[in-house]
């Protein structure tokens, strides 16, 4: 028990310390001077940090449906009775715990403009190549962002549905059966809103790993956020980006804890409107 | 429910059905065969590809139209990571500090998973929900007071900031909750006998808990082991010194070019590299890991 409340102790003074810093100027050396909601009234005015927050909301309304719709077609194929079910689930879960490093050098191989596979494959059917993560429009960066989070993720997404569609009695679905409901229908009809609870997990644990992405910008800006403090691109900036650069940067501690609570409430204010919407849409066993 | 007349009528159309196209099944089996596999091969194309990147000479990825398999295989590219780039020695670190990770979860998981499990105390519950807070809590929020006491600990530029936070449970409640699901599986009277014959609470944990939660507990630390030896924002913020970087770390300074632009070839090489310890570990504990994640309970 002593243990326990140590490990409180240990979260909870940095939880308070952080969110007095947030109405506070600190440079991490002379005491904190308190400046009220300056911080707070700051992220309103502050281009960089609007364009952080318009990143990260057009990433997770891209991420967050295609991880959570992938993952639960993918999670329906596999759970047909193939052969080798585990040999396809490890290649989709692979990617879930390869290191971001890794993985940026590949997607950013894969993306080179000149000499890519994805620009060759879309020459070969007569499209376009694209820029990619060098373009200057911040959407198509993100956009790229979003596809290698969603390839990263899905297997994770995956693996929960998996585990939801075992959960589902293999009677309901043989009664459905022999009542003569269609494969299509009873898919519809029992599937998909028994496995409601997994939906509903994978869609939090999406909105929120979509809110606290670094390392893939870190990654595929080819560690340029971490080198560029001064001149973010405006297309690479995302909040916990801006919270890097402003607090281990510049020395702005203050206003880095200012920005790590806006996002932090934005995205509780996300999760608990799910959690509102939970009970129109997901349903639970008794 | 319909009636039985209904159910048989019902059941012997769906035979008819069947009987009378048996290419169907068959045909639905192949198609969804096909989605499934090309789908894996779209995910597992960016390993391929950098494979194949990685064992050509300098400039040799670099063809238009591209060439999809090397026309010469060498190893040069992997000395010169592990050499000149020093991702050798930062190979060794990461295996220390992951490790330390990996045991200090083990620690933490296996006696805050017992106390939670087994003691009764006031506000366990309370405690119970503050933990799972904890796992949703971004880290961004906590992470600057964070630095600032490491630095007031002068522990910037070690590895204690990254490695003491799982031997304190502050970096390992996901396994903590993990360890905790399972010990709550294994039944009291196995408790109730070692204490009649007099056991006091540790030899519990030590003989019963440990042994016999030892699949979780396993499974705890080989999940740190993983985030540990991923991570690079921890190992960015508090390293400064080069020669202590980590795998993560030294491959983030290859892509940012800090000495000089790093040729495509040699970043894949880098990349396959910091990929083998995952994947050994993924092949000996696939199953647990996927278990693991998944949580025992987590949803609903």
């Amino acid at each position: 028990l002593p243990f326990l409340v140590a490990v409180l102790v240990l979260v909870g003074i940095p939880v308070v310390w952080s969110a007095y810093l947030s109405f506070t100027s600190f440079d991490g050396f002379n005491p904190p001077t308190w400046t009220g909601l300056h911080n707070w009234l700051r992220i309103f005015h502050d281009p960089a940090t609007l364009s952080a927050f318009r990143n990260v909301a057009f990433l997770a309304l891209i991420f967050v449906p295609l991880q959570t719709g992938l993952g639960l077609v993918i999670a329906l194929l596999l759970h047909r009775g193939l052969r080798a079910v585990a040999f396809l689930r490890a290649i989709y879960f692979l990617p879930a715990i390869s290191p971001w490093m890794a993985v940026g050098i590949m997607w950013v191989a894969l993306f080179n403009p000149e000499y890519g596979v994805v620009n060759a494959l879309l020459s070969a059917i007569h499209m376009p190549a694209g820029l990619w993560l060098l373009s200057p429009n911040w959407w198509v960066f993100q956009l790229v962002v979003a596809l290698a989070t969603t390839w990263k993720g899905v297997g994770y997404a995956v693996v929960l549905f998996m585990a939801g569609l075992q959960a589902i009695p293999q009677e309901l679905l043989d009664a459905a059966k022999a009542d003569g409901a269609s494969e299509w229908r009873s898919l519809w009809r029992i599937t998909i809103p028994l496995l409601s609870p997994s939906t509903f997990l994978v869609l939090v644990l999406s909105t929120i790993a979509a809110s606290q992405i670094f390392d893939p910008i870190l990654a595929l800006s080819g560690g340029g956020v971490a080198t560029n403090i001064g001149g973010l691109p405006n297309q690479q900036v995302v909040p916990t980006v801006l919270l890097y650069s402003q607090g281990f940067g510049l020395g702005h501690f203050g206003y880095a804890n200012t920005i790590a609570w806006a996002l932090f409430i934005v995205v509780a204010a996300f999760v608990i409107l799910q959690r509102r919407l939970e009970s129109r849409w997901v349903h639970y066993e008794r | 429910m319909s009636g039985s007349l209904a159910q048989i009528s019902a059941s012997r159309r769906v035979r008819l059905r069947s009987e009378r196209r048996p290419w169907r099944p068959m045909f639905e089996r192949s198609g969804v065969y096909l989605v499934v596999l090309a789908g894996a091969f779209l995910m597992a194309l960016p390993f391929l590809w950098t494979l194949s990147v990685s064992v050509r000479p300098p400039g040799g990825s670099e063809s238009v139209p591209i060439q999809w398999l090397p026309s010469s295989v060498t190893w040069s590219e992997y000395q010169t990571v592990l050499s000149q780039y020093g991702l050798g020695r930062f190979t060794l670190n990461s295996l220390l500090v992951a490790s330390l990770a990996g045991l200090g979860t083990m620690a933490a998981s296996a006696l805050l998973g017992y106390a939670w499990a087994v003691f009764e105390f006031p506000g366990r519950r309370l405690l119970f929900s503050l933990l799972l807070l904890l796992m949703a809590l971004p880290g961004q929020v906590m992470i600057i007071p964070v630095y600032l006491i490491w630095s007031k600990l002068s522990a910037i530029d070690t590895y204690v900031p990254l490695t003491v936070p799982f031997f304190l449970g502050t970096a390992s409640a996901f396994g903590i909750f993990l360890v905790r699901q399972y010990f709550l599986t294994i039944p009291r009277d196995f408790r109730d006998v070692a204490e009649l014959d007099g056991a006091g609470p540790l030899t519990i944990l030590l003989r019963i808990y440990m042994p016999l939660g030892l699949p979780a507990i396993v499974t705890a630390g080989l999940l740190a082991f993983i985030t540990s030896w991923n991570e690079v924002f921890l190992p960015l913020l508090y390293l400064n010194t080069q020669s202590k970087s980590t795998v993560q770390l030294g491959l983030l300074d290859m892509m940012r070019g800090q000495f000089g632009t790093t040729p495509p070839e040699l970043l894949a090489a880098g990349s396959v590299i910091s990929m083998i310890p995952i994947l050994i570990v993924f092949i000996v504990a696939q199953r647990w890991l996927v278990n693991g994640f998944v949580g025992t309970g987590l949803k609903g």
